[in-house]
């Protein structure tokens, strides 16, 4: 018993000696091992991977259709009045509140951009390595923020300017002058930074050129000479900036066809894209979720998402018919059988049972045949933030509206009316081709067709202040209200300008107005 | 109202039952005194009440003594309860002392045991007796409506589903309220594991100044679990039982007809009913063996636990296996070493968000299979699916085709060794150290053959590997002296604890090869494998000193600081200094000699304790991963997030808390009464303040705002009647918390959503002045009519109330945070037959009812599903319930969820020395046999946000997986 004794001493001495010596636990913690800290935003690699991921914060909220939500306000879309999709009809009939559904993707995409970009300028002095590519990566974050603040106040009006990093400051809203001065300014040091040709791309518009700078001034300029500011001397720099793009040897050619662009097969086959976003649908899953089959109606087991206006659709076919424009007509609407559901036949939507529209091609997809893709509410089909058709018509628009219709300003017109009749678009067509007449208001006119179903006819509609007289033209077919016949709102606050969304007011009500 | 009258009724009872017997002339009385068992009790006191003349008992427990005239004796003996018996006329009294559970009852403390008569903070103790008349497979059980101050919610009927734990209500609005569980004086143990056969007790530790001996961890309450030491003879125990499930009720859905005329489709073969189709009667088996005893120094207590749960939704459920085995050895008489091992398996299988979701997809789940398309039927004559897309209904993926093709396991394993040693290295100085180690497992498989959402996508899979280590080694110096008649206790500790976890995980789909089933092991064959590992480290070096002084039993004194010393946090805010100081004092020798109150104590404690539970490198700021993205449309390329936001002066969340309670020992201490009432207030609160969405949106982490809780804890234990045959116990216990957000760091209020993803937008409001857990969102006044046209509105929608701009207004509309609680948990035995049943209540407050939102409004396109869509507002028939429009959380699905709840009726039949049996007991129970409440969904009980998530988010049914009836039948057999 004493020897046991003797062993559990000794034992129980160590034991004890072991745990009041036992002062080893590390209390320092040491962050390097597991995460990136800030401060490591000193290299180039780390400024690409920062950009990277702004593209990628872009793409989270632009591969959704409640990033374009101003958009479906245009005469050229509309939606679908059940279940969830509440938010797009507010928007379609310019009856939002702060409290509307879909409000907020825009808003927070656009300001997450915004806070990646501002982390990157406000670093770069910081940076080290080749000058070259700094300037290339800070002029494109230079072109992103102005991108990100032009769909802001596009889609909100006026917003709050933020160009710090994690600054805990209260902000309030800034002007239409502010915010115009701020993106043109982020603009011209993206022009001044970014190569004419952005390297290493397979198409442009993948990624900003110096082209891409100016063709987004030319479209900062057109609205800061129209609705609210009306500055209309702004209309000869949007004329300079963009015969600059056409000018400039940047690349930028139009597709032969319109249709293949909303293809996946021919995404990168043509040089139309300004700024493109690409989507990555198979290997990633953050495909694109504005087109496929939720522009499908029930009878192809669709979303009803997104659909034709009427008037706007009927419009469009007799304007095609008198000036030979068909090919465009049936590159915008599906005219053919819906592989889907009961394969209804586009060209018969008016056969469709609850409320018929008819079927856009850029938002179905352009090729019926790639099955998978019009199946498909996650797809591969690129969103064109900016074409050069666009910047073609900006031009002609432009110069007509400062007093200068050039012969090249005619020909951009007709280079993009070329194509809608099926032609080379840089072979002239007498049969197509016009040169008199008031080529502001031609090139507008072709601006709302060549972009139909684009998400851009809205802001033309704003900035030329044409609001209620395009609600005016509305078909007696459109869909109303369930029970009563209630239509767009052509008055109201949030007329021109979607309201900041309820989410920020909640924490910020500085920003209420 | 109603616990009132149950209150009135058991005093009542109480009362009929102390008998009084009339006294009559000298004499001599003699008798025997035994203990419940019928053994004799030698040397108990028999005192001649009001002087002190009295006798013992002698070996084989008589004794005799002369008395006079209507004389009381008093019948003690140490460990049992004292009897005070007048004699009357009889000469023989025999006295059945029965062990006095309530006086003599150690307590768990921390670092230390202490006597229940001894206490000077708030502590609520439980002890297996408690419990073992409910046939439980969760220790949280054993918990429930058992203690006051303690709120147990089974927020999901999942099995193996989190269970949410408060302590005198919720302090911190942006972490976890969960308490810390220690076991065996290990600290950061859980419950869910463990095999609730092998608790020896529980003991709640409420107020700070029981709480302050730890610290930084003991914000939330901490429930100290012992488990069982081996004693006596050696004993074999097996218990099996079997337990059917059923979900509650059915929610009134359009049936298949209806549906289809209202979204103008066809039935197909009569429709599906998919609750039926999803809903099963679901069977669990338990079985427990145990073996303990002791001999030669050496007491053992091993056993073995398996239950095998089927959850009540098809294709799910859990089985837990576990083993422990608790060795002690008493050395010699002054060294005492002991080991437990515990290890466990647990496999969930199909249980998403611990069970606070159905599906993987918040969408899917109970939310699918409500809101489903009921028209068509599920497959084809030959197996295959007849429609996994519709568009009518919620538009989802056929959730019970999701289901089917549904395989997550998640395995858990856990194994604890708590090593600790005991030595007296003088009469007075004790030395005890504990070294524990906790390892813990899991591996999370996860295949999706039908993923959920909106879309037809390809099968998905991943894999998730995890191991933590967690290490503590606290010395704890016990130094215990009697000083005249007082007693003086001190106790010092050094501890230091590091917890560390390591995980790789990694996904895929598009897998190369189809008709693969658990792809989750082949992850290389889907396209472009997508991989993540991540460390997580941190460390707590503590200090602890208690000091405990007991003044001639009258007056007890306790003081104690802890002071903790975390790694989550930078050097200059790292050290936290955690006091206490309490107090007791009995009334006992100024009360009168009264046969009905024994004693009346007071205590008063104050105490700060902190919440450090942040996490590591909390003030750190990073570059968050995870941005990548494809230029080329296919391959990604490495993408970086804006810095998070951090504060480096991030420091701990400390609770103030002031204790006032009183103790009554009334009627021969066979009724105890405890009332306490506390006020907390949380300062330094850590806050997730949001962050603008203009300056990039989320939350940031920092130390502003104040939380307080004031509240009444009551616990009243009694011992009704207890005769040879025939006893009663019963224990009514009763918690009313009033919490209140007293400052949020300068803002008026912060909106949250209901749980992270939620699609609800802030259903929440954290306000000042008003109690976390508040709704918000729009009054609704039911539909516009046709009459309001002229005002521009359209009629059949919904009508809420508005501003002068038109705009819903919105604010505060119910809260979820229950204000009352209350059980009662009753013991009847009569000769061999034992009746237990456990009622309990929750009271004062709502929830908001998501599911119903959802089947009225679907959040995808498509169309309602729930009966209440036939009264749907038509131009003939203007009702109030909506045809469309826009749908707002608001007034409209906020219901009451005050319910009264069988938890537990048990009938056995026990047969002692049934040869060749020890022991053998037969028993029938039902768990949630009867739900009284007006609460339209499922469960009022049940929440989507969560058992662990913020407390400003409660009681939200989006979907939320109800408890399910059950009936069990079982056998404990003894050897």
């Amino acid at each position: 018993m004493n020897y046991l004794n003797s062993i559990y001493r000794t034992f129980f001495i160590s034991l004890s000696l072991l745990f009041v010596i036992n002062a080893c636990t590390e209390l320092e913690e040491n962050p390097g091992a597991v995460q990136l800290a800030p401060g490591t935003l000193t290299s180039v690699e780390t400024l690409e991977a920062l950009i990277t991921g702004m593209y990628r914060t872009v793409q989270n909220e632009a591969r959704w259709s409640n990033f374009f939500i101003a958009g479906y306000s245009g005469d050229d879309i509309t939606t679908f009045s059940g279940g969830n999709k509440v938010g797009f009809r507010e928007a379609d009939w310019r009856a939002q509140t702060p409290a509307s559904d879909r409000l907020v993707r825009a808003y927070r995409g656009a300001y997450n951009m915004i806070a990646i970009a501002n982390t990157a300028i406000n670093a770069k002095e910081a940076i080290e390595g080749d000058r070259e590519i700094i300037d290339r990566l800070i002029g494109e974050t230079h072109f992103m923020r102005a991108f990100a603040y032009l769909h802001l106040t596009r889609t909100y009006g006026e917003v709050p300017v933020q160009l710090n990093v994690n600054d805990p400051q209260i902000l309030r809203k800034a002007s239409f002058q502010e915010l115009y001065e701020l993106i043109e300014a982020d603009l011209l040091e993206a022009e001044r930074l970014l190569p004419d040709v952005y390297p290493g791309i397979q198409a442009t518009g993948i990624r900003p050129s110096k082209g891409a700078a100016k063709a987004f001034l030319a479209r900062l300029y057109m609205h800061w000479a129209g609705f609210p500011l009306n500055e209309s001397d702004k209309y000869g720099l949007a004329a300079t900036k963009s015969k600059e793009v056409i000018d400039g040897g940047f690349g930028y050619d139009l597709s032969p066809s319109l249709r293949s662009m909303w293809t996946v097969g021919n995404r990168f086959a043509h040089s139309e894209g300004v700024f493109t976003m690409v989507f990555c649908d198979e290997v990633c899953g953050t495909g694109n979720r504005t087109t496929g089959r939720l522009g499908l109606p029930l009878e192809a087991k669709g979303w009803s998402e997104t659909f034709g206006e009427i008037a706007f659709f009927e419009d469009m076919e007799a304007a095609a018919m008198a000036e030979g424009t068909t090919t465009r007509f049936e590159d915008t609407y599906v005219l053919e059988v819906l592989p889907r559901g009961d394969e209804p036949n586009g060209a018969e939507w008016r056969n469709f049972d609850i409320e018929p529209h008819p079927i856009l091609r850029k938002v179905v997809g352009g090729d019926m045949s790639e099955v998978s893709v019009v199946n498909s509410t996650n797809n591969a089909i690129n969103r064109y933030f900016m074409r050069y058709a666009d910047v073609l018509l900006t031009y002609a628009e432009a110069s007509g509206r400062s007093g200068n219709s050039s012969t090249e300003a005619w020909e951009a017109l007709n280079k993009v009316r070329r194509r809608a009749a099926g032609l080379d678009p840089n072979i002239a067509a007498p049969s197509i081709d016009i040169t008199s007449g008031d080529l502001a208001e031609l090139a507008f006119t072709e601006r709302k067709w060549e972009l139909a179903g684009e998400f851009e006819r809205w802001h033309d509609l704003v900035r030329t202040n044409r609001v209620v007289e395009a609600f005016a033209n509305r078909s007696p077919d459109e869909a109303v209200d369930v029970v009563n016949s209630k239509t767009p709102e052509t008055s109201g606050k949030y007329l021109y300008f979607s309201p900041i969304p309820q989410a920020e007011l909640d924490n910020s009500p500085q920003l209420n107005d | 109202m109603k616990n009132l009258a149950i209150r009135r009724l058991l005093i009542g009872v109480l009362f009929l039952c102390v008998s009084n017997l009339s006294a009559q002339e000298q004499q001599q009385v003699s008798g025997k005194v035994t203990d419940d068992n019928g053994s004799p009790l030698p040397g108990a006191n028999v005192q001649y009440a009001d002087s002190n003349k009295g006798t013992v008992t002698d070996a084989d427990g008589y004794y005799q003594i002369v008395v006079d005239e209507g004389a009381t004796l008093i019948f003690s003996y140490i460990g049992y309860k004292a009897q005070t018996i007048k004699v009357g006329s009889r000469t023989t009294v025999d006295v059945v002392l029965s062990q006095n559970a309530l006086l003599e009852e150690v307590v768990v403390i921390g670092y230390g045991t202490s006597r229940q008569e001894d206490l000077t903070g708030a502590i609520s103790s439980l002890s297996s007796d408690d419990f073992e008349q409910q046939p439980v497979i969760r220790a949280e059980d054993a918990l429930q409506a058992r203690a006051a101050g303690v709120q147990v919610t089974k927020n999901t009927g999942a099995p193996g589903g989190d269970v949410k734990i408060r302590i005198r209500g919720s302090n911190s609005i942006s972490f976890s309220n969960q308490p810390l569980v220690v076991i065996d004086g290990v600290i950061g143990g859980t419950l869910q594991s463990l095999n609730p056969n092998d608790i020896a007790s529980i003991d709640v530790l409420k107020d700070a100044s029981a709480t302050a001996v730890y610290g930084s961890r003991g914000a939330n309450g901490v429930i100290v679990v012992s488990t069982k030491k081996g004693e006596g003879g050696a004993k074999f125990d097996i218990e099996y039982f079997s337990s059917f499930s059923k979900i509650p009720k059915k929610i009134p859905l359009l049936s298949p007809e209806q549906f289809a005329e209202i979204s103008g489709i066809d039935v197909v073969d009569g429709g599906t009913d998919y609750q039926d189709a999803y809903f099963r009667t679901a069977l669990l088996h338990s079985v427990q063996l145990s073996t303990s005893g002791a001999a030669d120094g050496l007491s053992y207590f091993v056993s073995g636990n398996y239950v095998d749960q089927e959850g009540i939704v098809f294709n799910s459920g859990y089985q837990r296996f576990s083993l422990r085995s608790n060795l002690e050895l008493q050395a010699n008489d002054k060294l005492k070493i002991g080991l437990n091992l515990f290890g466990s398996r647990e496999h969930r299988h199909n249980v998403f968000f611990g069970g606070a979701g159905t599906a993987g997809d918040r969408r899917g789940g109970i939310l699918g299979i409500l809101g489903w398309d009921p028209t068509k039927p599920i497959r084809n004559p030959d197996g295959s699916y007849y429609q996994l897309q519709s568009s009518v209904g919620n538009i989802l993926v056929n959730p019970v085709a999701v289901q089917t093709e549904l395989d997550n396991n998640r395995l858990q394993d856990r194994f604890n060794a708590n090593f600790n040693l005991s030595y007296d290295i003088s009469e007075s100085l004790n030395y005890r150290a504990i070294v524990g180690g906790a390892f813990q497992f899991v591996n999370n498989e996860n295949y999706a053959g039908i993923p959920d959402g909106t879309t037809i996508l390809s099968p998905i899979a991943s894999y998730l590997s995890r191991r933590s280590d967690n290490y503590q080694i606290s010395n704890i110096l016990t130094w215990d002296k009697q000083i005249g008649a007082s007693q003086l206790k001190l106790t010092g500790v050094f501890e230091e604890q590091a917890v560390q976890w390591r995980s790789a995980s990694g996904r895929s789909g598009e897998f190369a090869i189809g008709g693969l089933k658990e792809a989750f092991y082949l992850l290389e064959l889907g396209t472009d494998p997508s991989l993540e590992a991540d460390r997580e480290k941190s460390a707590i070096r503590s200090y602890v000193g208690r000091g405990e002084l007991n003044f001639k039993d009258n007056l007890l004194l306790t003081a104690t600081l802890r002071v903790d010393e975390s790694s989550n946090f930078r050097k200059e805010n790292r050290t936290g200094y955690f006091p206490s100081v309490s107090a007791a004092y009995s009334f006992q020798k100024l009360l009168p000699s009264n046969e009905y109150l024994d004693n009346v104590k007071l205590r008063l404690g104050y105490g700060e304790v902190g919440n450090q539970n942040v996490g590591a490198l909390n003030t750190f700021s990073e570059l968050p991963l995870g941005r990548d993205f494809a230029f080329d449309g296919d391959n990604e390329v490495v993408g970086l997030g804006t810095p998070t936001f951090k504060d480096l002066n991030l420091k701990w969340e400390t609770t103030k808390q002031f204790n006032a309670g009183l103790d009554f020992f009334l009627v021969d201490s066979r009724i105890l009464l405890k009332v306490d009432w506390f006020r907390k207030n949380t300062v330094d609160l850590l806050l997730r303040k949001p962050v603008p969405l203009y300056s990039g949106g989320g939350t940031f982490l920092t130390n502003v705002g104040e939380v307080q809780n004031t509240g009444v804890d009551l616990g009243l234990s009694a011992s009704i009647i207890n005769t040879d045959k025939f006893q009663w116990n019963a224990n009514l216990n009763l918690s009313a918390v009033k919490n209140e957000a007293i400052d949020l760091g300068g803002q008026e209020q912060i909106l949250i959503g209901a749980f992270s993803g939620s699609s609800s937008g802030s259903s929440f409001a954290i306000r000042v002045g008003e109690p976390l857990g508040q709704f918000y969102g729009a009054t609704f006044l039911g539909t516009w009519k046709t009459a309001d046209q002229s005002t521009g509105q359209v009629p059949g929608t919904s009508k809420y109330a508005l501003d002068e701009s038109g705009n819903p207004v919105l604010g505060v509309i119910g809260n979820g945070t229950p204000e009352l609680t209350w059980g009662w948990n009753n013991t009847i035995s009569y000769k061999n037959i034992n009746l237990n049943f456990l009622l309990r209540g929750v009271h004062g407050f709502e929830v908001f009812n998501q599911t119903y939102s959802s089947l009225m409004f679907p959040a995808n396109s498509g169309s309602a599903s729930h009966a209440d869509y036939l009264d749907r507002w038509t131009a003939e028939n203007e009702t109030e319930i909506p045809a469309g429009g826009t749908n707002l959380a608001s007034t409209r699905y906020v219901e009451k969820g005050d319910f009264v709840r069988l938890s537990n009726i048990t009938v056995s039949y026990t047969l002692e020395e049934f040869a060749p049996f020890r022991s053998v007991q037969v028993y029938v129970s039902g768990q949630n046999l009867l739900t009284i409440t007006s609460y339209t969904g499922f469960d009022p009980e049940v929440s989507s946000s969560g058992a662990s998530g913020s407390d400003g988010a409660v009681s939200f049914d989006s979907g939320a997986f109800p408890n399910p009836r059950t009936a069990t039948i079982g056998v404990k057999i003894g050897l």
